[in-house]
C-alpha cells in the first residue's frame, strides 16, 4: 500500500522507468553486438581517427584518441554522450513532475492540505528521484557488464560501476536543478528548461575546455568534468569527483526546501 | 488485443498468470543461454553464436514489458458508473457522515480510556474554530484580501458568501495552509496557520473548488493513500475507507479516477476531506459540480455534521446557505460586508418586510399612503402592483385593508414578502463602494 509520497512517486514512475530501462538495455545490447566487427577493423579505423584534426579528436574521443580498444569504444559510443543524455533526460523528467508537475495538475493542493510538511515532501520526492535514477543506473550497469562479459571485452564490472555511479550523481545534480526551479516557480516547463539549459551549458564548457587552452581552467566549473567527460571508463572513482557532485546536489536540495517552504501553492 | 482487453483488464488474474508464465519462460531461457555461454571457449569472443544468444535473450526479455505496455495502454473494460445510490434510502448520506464522526469519536474515547474530556479540552473546544484578524493578501499590486476579520464558533455551519473574485478561495487556501497572509493573523482551532505544521492540518479537512486526484488511482486507493497520510492504518483505515466510499456513492466503482465525471470527483473530494473526521471542514464551493440530487445529499451531510464538527462552507449559491448555515459572512472586495446569523442579518438590514399589493386604482392608494407611520418606501412594479416596505408588518397588515375599503377600491392581492438573503446580498454587494 502507498503510505507516503515516496512510494507514490515510485508507483507514478513505474511505467516510465520500465520504458527507459528497456531502451537502455536494448541500446547497450545493440552497440555491444557490433563491437566484434569493429575490433576486426581496428587497424584501419584507428588510422582514420589518427588523421582527424587533433581538436576534433580530443573533443569526441578524449586526449588519447582511442576508439578501437574496448574501453575506447565504450567511452566513445556509450559513455561520452549517450549515458549523460539518458541519465540527465530521465532525471529532468522525473524531477519536473515531482513538485511542479503535481502543482500544475492540481494534486499538490490536496497533498499539502494533509499533515505532510513541505520539507518532508521535498525530501520524499528527492528520495524517489534518487531511487529512480539509481534504478536506471543499475539497468545500465548490469546490461553493460553482462554484454562486455558475453562479448569478451576486458572491461571490469567494477570499472563500469565507477563510471555509472558518476553519471548517476551527475544526473541527480542536474535533476536537483530542475527540482529547485520547479519548487521555486511551480512551473514544470521552467524547471525542465533551466535543468536542460544548465546541462547543455556545462557539457559545452567541458567539451570546449578540452580543445581550447584558454577555456581549459574553467572546466572545473562544469559538472561533466567530475563525471569523467569524454573518458569516464578507466578514470576510476576519485573522492573529489564524488564529493563535488554530492555536495552540489545537497546544496540544491537545501535550496529546494527553502524555496518551497516560502511560497504559496498555485490554485 | 483490444478484444482481449475488453474482457480482461490489467491486474486481472488472467493477465497476471500470463505475465508470470512469460517471466518464468524468460528466466529459463536466460539461464539456459548463460549456461551455454559458460561452456564455450573463452577465445571465441566474437563468435556469432554468442551474439545470437545475447540478442535472443534481450528480445525475449522485452516480450513481457511490451505486452504489459500494450495491454496497459488499451482502455480498460468499460464498467457501468453508478450514480450515487442511497442504499439506506432518504438521508443516507447524512446518516453515514454522522455515523463516521460518531465512530471516530468513539475510537478517540476508547484510546483515551473512556475518560471524560478534561477542562483543558473543554476550554480548547469552546474557542473559535476559525479566527481571522485584519488579514491582507496582496498579489503584486492587487489586494485579494483587505483587512478581513471574522470569527467562526466551533461546532457551527458557517456560510461564506461572496461574488466571484471577492476573496473566498484565497481565504480558504490561507486556512488550509496553502497560502500565507501578507499581514494579519489567521488562526485555526487556536493555532496560527502560517507558522503551524502538520499538527493543525491533521485537524482540518479541505475540499478545493476543483479537486484534482491521481488519475491512475481508484477511489479506494486514493482514500487509503489520504488516510495513511493522516496516520490511519489497518482495520481502522479500511473501515473508514469503506464508510467514505458508501457516503460518496462510490462503493463498488473500480474505475480509475481519470475516468470519473466532474460530479464523481466532487463526491470523492468530499469523502477525502472527511477521511480524518476533521474538527474543521473547509469546503470551497462543494455543490458547484453536482446535480440536484447530489447537491441535496451534500447539503444534508453538512447539516448532519452540525455539532459534530465545524463546517466552513464557501459558495455563491444563496439557497444552499439559507438551507444549512447557522451564520453567514458576506465578503466583497476582500472585506467582510456583513457577518451574523442569517435571521439577524435580515433584521439588521433595516428590519424591513415587504408587502405586495394590487388594487384597481394604484395612484389613489399611493396618494393615501403618504404620511403612514409604518410605511418606509413604496414603488410601482412593472405589472402595476405596489411594493411597500415596512418596519411594522403587523400594523400594515391591519391598516392597509381598512384604508383600501375607505377609498372604495377593490383589493385584489395583499401578500407579505420576507427580505431574502439574496436581497441582502445584492443590497450589500451592489451598494458597496467600488
Amino acid at each position: 500500500m502507498l503510505h507516503d509520497s515516496f512510494l507514490k512517486t515510485l508507483r507514478d514512475q513505474a511505467r516510465n522507468l520500465l520504458t527507459w530501462s528497456v531502451g537502455v538495455v536494448a541500446y547497450v545490447a545493440m552497440l555491444m553486438a557490433v563491437y566484434p566487427s569493429i575490433s576486426k577493423s581496428a587497424g584501419r579505423l584507428q588510422g582514420y581517427i589518427d588523421n582527424l584534426p587533433a581538436a576534433l579528436r580530443a573533443a569526441f574521443l578524449g586526449p588519447s584518441g582511442d576508439f578501437t580498444s574496448p574501453t575506447g569504444y565504450i567511452n566513445t559510443e556509450l559513455l561520452s554522450w549517450l549515458a549523460p543524455i539518458v541519465f540527465i533526460a530521465f532525471a529532468i523528467g522525473v524531477a519536473g513532475r515531482a513538485l511542479a508537475g503535481e502543482e500544475e495538475d492540481g494534486t499538490l493542493s490536496l497533498l499539502l492540505a494533509y499533515p505532510v510538511s513541505r520539507r518532508r515532501l521535498v525530501l520524499q520526492k528527492f528520495a524517489a528521484l534518487t531511487a529512480l535514477v539509481s534504478a536506471i543506473g543499475a539497468a545500465f550497469w548490469a546490461s553493460l557488464a553482462i554484454a562486455t562479459a558475453i562479448v569478451g571485452t576486458p572491461v571490469g564490472a567494477g570499472s563500469i560501476f565507477a563510471a555509472v555511479l558518476l553519471f548517476t550523481l551527475l544526473a541527480l545534480a542536474i535533476g536537483s536543478v530542475t527540482l529547485a526551479t520547479g519548487a521555486a516557480t511551480g512551473s514544470r516547463s521552467a524547471g525542465t528548461a533551466v535543468g536542460a539549459g544548465v546541462a547543455v551549458a556545462m557539457y559545452l564548457l567541458n567539451t570546449l575546455a578540452q580543445i581550447n587552452a584558454a577555456a581549459h581552467p574553467y572546466r572545473v566549473l562544469s559538472l561533466f568534468y567530475y563525471s569523467g567527460g569524454t573518458t569516464p571508463l578507466g578514470r576510476g572513482l576519485a573522492g573529489v569527483d564524488v564529493t563535488v557532485l554530492v555536495c552540489t546536489t545537497l546544496a540544491l536540495l537545501a535550496a529546494t526546501v527553502l524555496l518551497f517552504e516560502r511560497r504559496d501553492v498555485r490554485v | 488485443m483490444r478484444l482481449i482487453a475488453a474482457s480482461v483488464s490489467i491486474g486481472s488474474p488472467l493477465i497476471v498468470a500470463l505475465l508470470a508464465v512469460l517471466a518464468l519462460v524468460e528466466l529459463g531461457l536466460l539461464a539456459w543461454a548463460l549456461l551455454d555461454l559458460a561452456k564455450r571457449p573463452a577465445d571465441r569472443v566474437a563468435g556469432g553464436s554468442r551474439l545470437l544468444w545475447l540478442l535472443l535473450c534481450l528480445f525475449v526479455q522485452l516480450i513481457g514489458p511490451l505486452i504489459y505496455l500494450a495491454v496497459g495502454r488499451l482502455p480498460a473494460a468499460p464498467r457501468a458508473l453508478p450514480r450515487p445510490q442511497a442504499p439506506g434510502g432518504e438521508g443516507h448520506v447524512a446518516r453515514a457522515a454522522a455515523a463516521l464522526y460518531d465512530a471516530a469519536a468513539s475510537r478517540a474515547r476508547g484510546a483515551a480510556g473512556d475518560a471524560p474530556p478534561g477542562p483543558e479540552a473543554d476550554a480548547e473546544r469552546l474557542g473559535p474554530a476559525v479566527e481571522l484578524v485584519g488579514v491582507r493578501k496582496v498579489f503584486r499590486t492587487t489586494a485579494a484580501l483587505d483587512g478581513l476579520s471574522l470569527s467562526v464558533p466551533e461546532g457551527s455551519v458557517f456560510g461564506f458568501l461572496g461574488p466571484n473574485g471577492a476573496g473566498k478561495t484565497t481565504t480558504l487556501r490561507i486556512l488550509a495552509g496553502l497560502a500565507r497572509p501578507s499581514s494579519g493573523a489567521a488562526r485555526v482551532l487556536g493555532r496560527d496557520v502560517s507558522g503551524a505544521g502538520g499538527d493543525v492540518r491533521a485537524l482540518i479537512g479541505y475540499l478545493p473548488d476543483v479537486p484534482a486526484f491521481y488519475k491512475w488511482m481508484t477511489a479506494p486507493q486514493y482514500l487509503r493513500f489520504a488516510g495513511s497520510l493522516f496516520g490511519l492504518r489497518g482495520d481502522v483505515l479500511e473501515a473508514r475507507v469503506a464508510a467514505l466510499l458508501d457516503l460518496a456513492g462510490l462503493a463498488g466503482v473500480g474505475t480509475r479516477i481519470g475516468g470519473f465525471s466532474r460530479g464523481m470527483k466532487q463526491r470523492l473530494g468530499v469523502a477525502q476531506a472527511l477521511v480524518n473526521a476533521p474538527r474543521l471542514l473547509l469546503l470551497d464551493e462543494p455543490t458547484s459540480a453536482l446535480d440536484p440530487i447530489g447537491r441535496r445529499e451534500v447539503l444534508d451531510m453538512v447539516a448532519a455534521l452540525r455539532g459534530r464538527t465545524t463546517v466552513f462552507f464557501s459558495t455563491h449559491i444563496l439557497a444552499d446557505v439559507e438551507r444549512v448555515c447557522d451564520t453567514v459572512a458576506i465578503i466583497d472586495h476582500g472585506r467582510v460586508a456583513a457577518h451574523a446569523p442569517i435571521d439577524e442579518l435580515r433584521r439588521r438590514r433595516g428590519g424591513l418586510s415587504r408587502l405586495a399589493v394590487e388594487v384597481d386604482e394604484p395612484p389613489l392608494l399611493v396618494a393615501a399612503l403618504e404620511g403612514a407611520a409604518w410605511l418606509r418606501a413604496v414603488e410601482v412594479a412593472e405589472d402595476g402592483g405596489l411594493r411597500l416596505a415596512t418596519d411594522d408588518l403587523e400594523t400594515a397588515q391591519r391598516e392597509l385593508p381598512a384604508l383600501v375599503a375607505h377609498l372604495g377600491l377593490a383589493l385584489r392581492r395583499l401578500e407579505s414578502d420576507e427580505l431574502s438573503l439574496e436581497d441582502v446580498f445584492v443590497d450589500l454587494v451592489e451598494g458597496a463602494p467600488r
